[in-house]
């Protein structure tokens, strides 16, 4: 194209054509890195149990189960049940239903909410 | 219309609050999903963080999806709104704190003057996706990265058929001149 050719205000098919064929080649197919629906899965129950969308956007980005479970902690001590759990002496279950993982003892739980604390 | 026997007996445990069947349909349809985030926002823990949302999403509003669509244009469609809300918040961060000079830097970027080799090549035409409007690279991502129709692509972004292909028109054309001598040596 001359400096004195007009700007075409429509794109050709062919160009369009070329476009795909120059992104599909840049861009390979992609996916997820690994545990992504282990991931998915921790994030569904802990929004499950109203978890702080702030606590929960660290923790998926640290990839961290520990860090999942630590505010999926949080948010049982801020939604005020955690005393009533740990009467009932069935925190164990309702840990293991929050996280969706292994269950998790009382001190665990302790010990992960203030290491996400911290 | 439910995509096949198995995705409808999935959803229908899935509401019945199977978490087993949750996780099938995540590790069945996360690639679908992946290309729409990846071809939206890129790699990294924003696209992870998207992609969970969308599955999220999905779950708590089983009770809204009829079976209209497939569930995989059902699923990209929920991944498509949030590629574009996280887009939408990360341009209002950077308007906040991005400075006059660093938009100018951009907009002068001497390397567009050369042919680069293949690494910086396709850095280059992601750069330049990623410098459409939100609404083009979606048109973009849909039609041409993931080759769907234009019909599927209007009925994702819920848009007119005549919409899809007039930003699809503008947004190839943006593509060609910011990609310069990489568009005109590109053959296929």
């Amino acid at each position: 194209m001359t400096d004195h050719d007009e700007v075409p205000d429509r794109a050709a098919d062919d160009d369009i054509v070329r476009a795909g064929g120059l992104l599909r080649n840049a861009m390979p197919v992609a996916s997820f890195s690994d545990g992504f629906a282990d991931r998915t899965m921790a994030r569904l129950a802990a929004a499950r149990v109203a978890i702080p969308p702030a606590v929960l956007r660290v923790a998926a980005m640290q990839r961290s189960f520990r860090l999942l479970a630590a505010a999926a902690a949080i948010a049982i001590v801020a939604l005020g049940v955690h005393n009533t759990v740990i009467a009932r002496g069935d925190n164990t279950s309702i840990m293991e239903a929050a996280i969706g993982l292994q269950p998790v003892s009382a001190e665990s739980v302790l010990s992960y909410t203030s290491e996400a604390l911290q | 219309m439910i995509e096949s026997d198995d995705d409808a007996a999935l959803v229908a445990r899935a509401r019945r609050g199977d978490d087993d069947a949750c996780r099938r349909l995540v590790e069945r349809h996360q690639a679908a999903v992946a290309r729409t985030i990846f071809g939206m926002l890129g790699s990294g823990d924003d696209a992870d963080d998207a992609g969970q949302d969308t599955f999220v999403r999905f779950f708590q509003s089983l009770d809204t999806f009829r079976g209209e669509s497939s569930l995989r244009t059902y699923l990209v469609r929920i991944a498509m709104t949030t590629a574009l809300n996280a887009l939408r918040s990360t341009r209002r961060r950077e308007l906040r704190f991005v400075s006059d000079d660093s938009a100018l830097e951009q907009a002068v970027d001497p390397s567009a003057l050369v042919v680069p080799t293949d690494d910086a090549r396709a850095t280059r035409i992601r750069h330049a996706l990623g410098a459409l409007t939100p609404d083009h690279r979606a048109v973009v991502v849909l039609r041409l990265l993931e080759e769907r129709s234009t019909r599927e692509t209007a009925e994702i972004l819920q848009i007119p058929d005549g919409t899809v292909l007039s930003r699809l028109s503008r947004a190839v054309l943006q593509l060609r001149t910011s990609l310069g001598p990489v568009w005109e040596e590109f053959t296929e």
